[in-house]
C-alpha cells in the first residue's frame, strides 16, 4: 500500500475480467472522442512537439513532421561556439575567424541544395496528399469515418448456414473481420474451434465478456503473420468494402494460411443490392465494392481452391447475398 | 562430485553497475554459487573504483576445461568474442539485449555496440553449454540463434532488501508536494523505454483527468541526446512544475516514490525482463504498461497491459485504475499472487538447478 492511497483491500471480491476491462478502455476513447470531450489535435500536438526535439528518423511516417525538421536543419551555422579556457578559447576563436570565410562559402552551396531539396519534397508532399484525398482505399479522413460506423448484424439463418458448413472442422478455424462476434458466437455454439480478429476494439467489449476469443487486429495483419498452413477453416466476412486491390490480397494470404484439405468461406452481398444494405454512409464513402460470387470463384480457383458450393444467404436483413465454399487443395 | 572437487564458476560482466538490476542479479548470482560450492568471482572490463576488491580484472579471468564463465549478456563487449575462443565451458545469461534500430537515430555508436552484441550472442551460442534466459521471451530469442540448450531462470531480486529503508526526506517532500496523482516510471532514461510516450500520455492525463497530476521519471541517461529531448518536451509543454527527470537515485529514495506514486506506467517498446514491474508490484502499486515483448509475460494478470498506446487510451487506463477499487484490489491480489514466481528463494532454486544441472554436479 502507498502512503497516498486509498484502502482497496475493502473493494468488493468480485472479478473483473482484464480484457473486457482493456477493450472498454478503447471503447470509452472511441466514444469520447466522438463526443468531442476528448481534445481532438492534442495527441498530434503531443507527437509534434516531442519531433521538434527527437532526430528525424524518430518522427515515424509523418512526412511533414520530417520535413519541418530538415526545414529547421537546413540553415548551416557557421558560427560555432569557441568558449573555452586558456588556450583552447583564444585558439579556438582564432580557427573561427582564419575558416569563417571558407566554412562560408560551402555552408552557402549547402544551405542552397537543402533549400532547394526540401522545397521539392513539399511540393511532392502536397501532390501525395492530394492523390490520397482522391483516392478511397488511401484517405484517412474516409477510413476513420467508416471506422465509427458499426456494422449490420448477421441474419440467424445466415451464422447458422455457414455454422453448418464448417460443423466437425479438426483445428482452429479464423473468423476474420468478426465484428461484434455475431458468427463467431454462432459457430462457438456449433462446436468449432473457431476465434476472431477485428480491428475495431470498441465492437469488442461484450464479445470478449461473452468469453468470446478475439485478437484485436485486422484480417490481413492477422493472417499475413500466421505460419502456412495453420488454419483449418477461414470466414472472411464484412470485407465487401476494402478497395479490390485489397479483397484480392486477402485471398493470397487466404491461400497461405488455409491448410490443405481446409475449409474457406467468402461471405459477401451481391452487388446488385449491396448498396441499399449497408448503412447510408458506407454506401458513398467505401473505398471498394463487393465482387459477385462468379469473381470469388474465379480469384479463389486460381490461388488453390476449389470451390464447392455458392449458398444464397442473406447478409442483413432483406439483402441477398452469398456464401462461396471453397477448399484448399 | 564431492564439493572439494568442484569446478570453479566464475562471471562476467561487460560493465558491473552496482545499482542496476544486472548488477544485483551478479551478486545474488555469486552467493548461491558459492553456496554450491563452486569458487566463484565475478570479472568485469570496467566497475567503479570502490568495487575494486570485490569485482575483479577480466583480464585474469581463469581459464580451462574446469573453469565454467557464466557471462552476463546484455550488449555487445570484446570479451564475448574472448570467451567464444576459449576452451572453458561458457553459460551465457541473457537478459536481452535491445534492437539496435531503437537507437538508431539517438545514439548510433550504442546501436552498433547491440548489433554487436546480437551478432556475439549467435557466435556463443555454437559452443555454450546452456543459454539461461530471464524470461520465455528471451529463451525464444536463445532458440532462435540455435543455443542447445536453454532453460528460463527469472532475475534474481531480493525486494524485500530492496524496500528494507525508505529515504524519508524524499518521502516527505514528494507528499509534501503532492496535489494530484502521482505517476511514475522507473528504468534508464532510453529511446527503448519510451519516456516520451509517457510524457505524452502523462500531457494528456492533465488535460483530460487531472491537472494537479505529476509524473516523476526515475533513472539515469543511458542516451544524453534522448534525455535532452524530453527536458526541452518538458518544458516547451509547460510541464517543468508537474515532471521530475530524477536521475540515478539510491534504492531508500526509489522506495520513496514507489511509496509516493500512484501508478506505475511502463510504455517501453523493448523490455527482455523489466524490474521495475516486480518493484511496483512488492509496493501494491498498480500498473499500467504496453503490451511489449517480455512485459505481458512478467506483468501476467498484475496489470493493465494494453496492445496500443496511444496517449489517450494510457490517460483513460489510469484513470479507470485510479478511479476503481474493485480493479485495483484485484490487481493487487493478483500482483501477490505473481510476485509468488519471483521470490527469491523460488528463482535461487531454479537457477541453481539449471547450473548444477550444465556442470553435472548435485545441487
Amino acid at each position: 500500500m502507498t502512503d497516498s492511497q486509498p484502502a482497496v483491500d475493502d473493494a468488493a471480491d468480485r472479478h473483473v475480467d482484464l480484457d473486457v476491462v482493456i477493450a472498454e478502455i478503447y471503447d470509452a476513447v472511441a466514444q469520447r472522442r466522438a463526443s468531442g470531450e476528448l481534445p481532438a489535435d492534442l495527441e498530434a500536438e503531443l507527437d509534434a512537439e516531442f519531433a521538434n526535439y527527437a532526430p528525424s528518423a524518430v518522427s515515424g511516417d509523418s512526412l511533414s513532421g520530417v520535413l519541418g525538421q530538415a526545414d529547421k536543419a537546413v540553415s548551416i551555422d557557421v558560427d560555432p561556439p569557441t568558449a573555452g579556457r586558456f588556450p583552447a578559447g583564444p585558439v579556438k576563436k582564432s580557427v573561427r575567424k582564419l575558416t569563417y570565410w571558407y566554412m562560408q562559402y560551402v555552408a552557402n552551396q549547402v544551405t542552397a541544395f537543402g533549400s532547394a531539396t526540401v522545397r521539392a519534397l513539399r511540393m511532392l508532399d502536397r501532390r501525395v496528399a492530394a492523390v490520397e484525398q482522391a483516392t478511397p482505399g488511401a484517405s484517412r479522413s474516409i477510413a476513420s469515418t467508416l471506422e465509427t460506423i458499426d456494422p449490420v448484424p448477421l441474419p440467424d439463418g445466415t451464422a447458422e448456414a455457414i455454422a453448418e458448413q464448417l460443423r466437425g472442422t479438426k483445428g482452429r478455424v479464423l473468423c476474420a473481420e468478426c465484428g461484434s462476434g455475431d458468427l463467431l458466437r454462432h459457430l462457438t455454439q456449433a462446436g468449432v474451434d473457431a476465434y476472431g480478429a477485428e480491428p475495431r476494439r470498441r465492437l469488442l467489449a461484450q464479445a470478449l465478456r461473452d468469453g468470446l476469443e478475439i485478437r484485436p487486429e485486422g484480417a490481413a495483419e492477422h493472417l499475413a503473420a500466421m505460419v502456412p498452413g495453420a488454419l483449418a477453416g477461414l470466414v472472411l466476412t464484412g470485407i465487401d468494402i476494402k478497395p479490390t486491390g485489397a479483397q484480392m490480397q486477402l485471398a493470397e494470404l487466404a491461400s497461405r494460411a488455409v491448410a490443405i484439405g481446409g475449409c474457406l468461406v467468402v461471405l459477401g452481398v451481391q452487388p446488385e443490392a449491396w448498396a441499399a444494405s449497408v448503412p447510408v454512409v458506407v454506401a458513398d464513402l467505401a473505398p471498394g465494392r463487393p465482387l459477385h460470387p462468379e469473381t470469388w470463384a474465379s480469384v479463389l480457383s486460381a490461388r488453390g481452391f476449389e470451390v464447392t458450393a455458392v449458398l444464397d444467404v442473406a447478409v442483413a436483413p432483406e439483402a441477398p447475398g452469398y456464401a462461396v465454399i471453397a477448399r484448399r487443395h | 562430485m564431492p564439493r572439494a572437487e568442484r569446478p570453479s564458476v566464475h562471471q562476467v560482466v561487460p560493465t558491473f553497475a552496482s545499482r542496476d538490476a544486472i548488477g544485483n542479479h551478479t551478486r545474488i548470482a555469486q552467493r548461491l554459487l558459492r553456496a554450491m560450492g563452486f569458487t566463484s568471482h565475478i570479472y568485469s572490463a570496467s566497475a567503479p573504483r570502490r568495487l575494486r576488491f570485490q569485482i575483479r580484472d577480466v583480464r585474469s579471468l581463469p581459464s580451462g576445461p574446469d573453469a565454467w564463465t557464466i557471462y552476463q549478456c546484455s550488449t555487445g563487449a570484446p570479451i564475448a568474442d574472448v570467451l567464444a575462443e576459449r576452451d572453458s565451458p561458457v553459460i551465457v545469461d541473457y537478459h536481452n539485449i535491445t534492437p539496435a534500430r531503437l537507437f538508431e537515430a539517438w545514439e548510433p555508436r550504442i546501436a552498433r555496440e547491440l548489433d554487436e552484441g546480437r551478432r556475439q550472442l549467435a557466435r556463443l551460442g555454437r559452443t555454450a553449454a546452456l543459454g539461461l534466459a530471464d524470461s520465455a521471451y528471451n529463451q525464444a530469442e536463445l532458440d532462435q540463434f540455435g543455443y542447445r540448450a536453454t532453460a528460463v531462470a527469472p532475475v534474481l531480486v531480493d525486494l524485500d532488501a530492496f524496500a528494507r529503508d525508505v529515504d524519508r526526506r524524499t518521502l516527505d517532500a514528494l507528499l509534501r508536494g503532492k496535489k494530484g496523482s502521482e505517476w511514475l516510471f522507473v528504468g534508464r532514461i532510453a529511446p527503448n523505454k519510451c519516456q516520451h510516450d509517457v510524457l505524452h500520455a502523462f500531457a494528456y492525463y492533465r488535460r483530460a483527468y487531472d491537472p494537479n497530476a505529476t509524473l516523476s521519471l526515475v533513472g539515469g541517461p543511458a542516451s544524453v541526446r534522448y534525455q535532452r529531448a524530453l527536458l526541452e518536451t518538458v518544458a516547451a509543454l509547460g510541464l517543468g512544475d508537474a515532471v521530475r527527470l530524477t536521475g540515478s537515485i539510491s534504492d531508500a529514495a526509489l522506495t520513496a516514490h514507489y511509496r509516493a506514486a500512484d501508478v506505475l506506467v511502463c510504455l517501453s517498446e523493448h523490455e527482455g525482463f523489466c524490474v521495475p514491474l516486480l518493484e511496483a508490484m512488492h509496493h501494491r502499486l498498480p500498473i499500467v504498461a504496453f503490451a511489449a515483448a517480455a512485459v505481458p509475460e512478467i506483468l501476467a494478470d498484475a496489470g493493465l497491459c494494453l496492445p496500443k498506446k496511444s496517449p489517450a487510451a494510457v490517460a483513460e487506463a489510469v484513470a479507470v485504475v485510479l478511479s476503481d477499487d474493485t480493479l485495483r484490489a484485484q490487481l493487487a491480489r493478483s500482483a501477490e499472487a505473481r510476485l509468488g514466481d519471483f521470490d527469491l528463494v523460488h528463482t535461487s532454486a531454479i537457477f541453481t538447478a539449471a547450473i548444477a544441472d550444465a556442470v553435472g554436479v548435485v545441487a
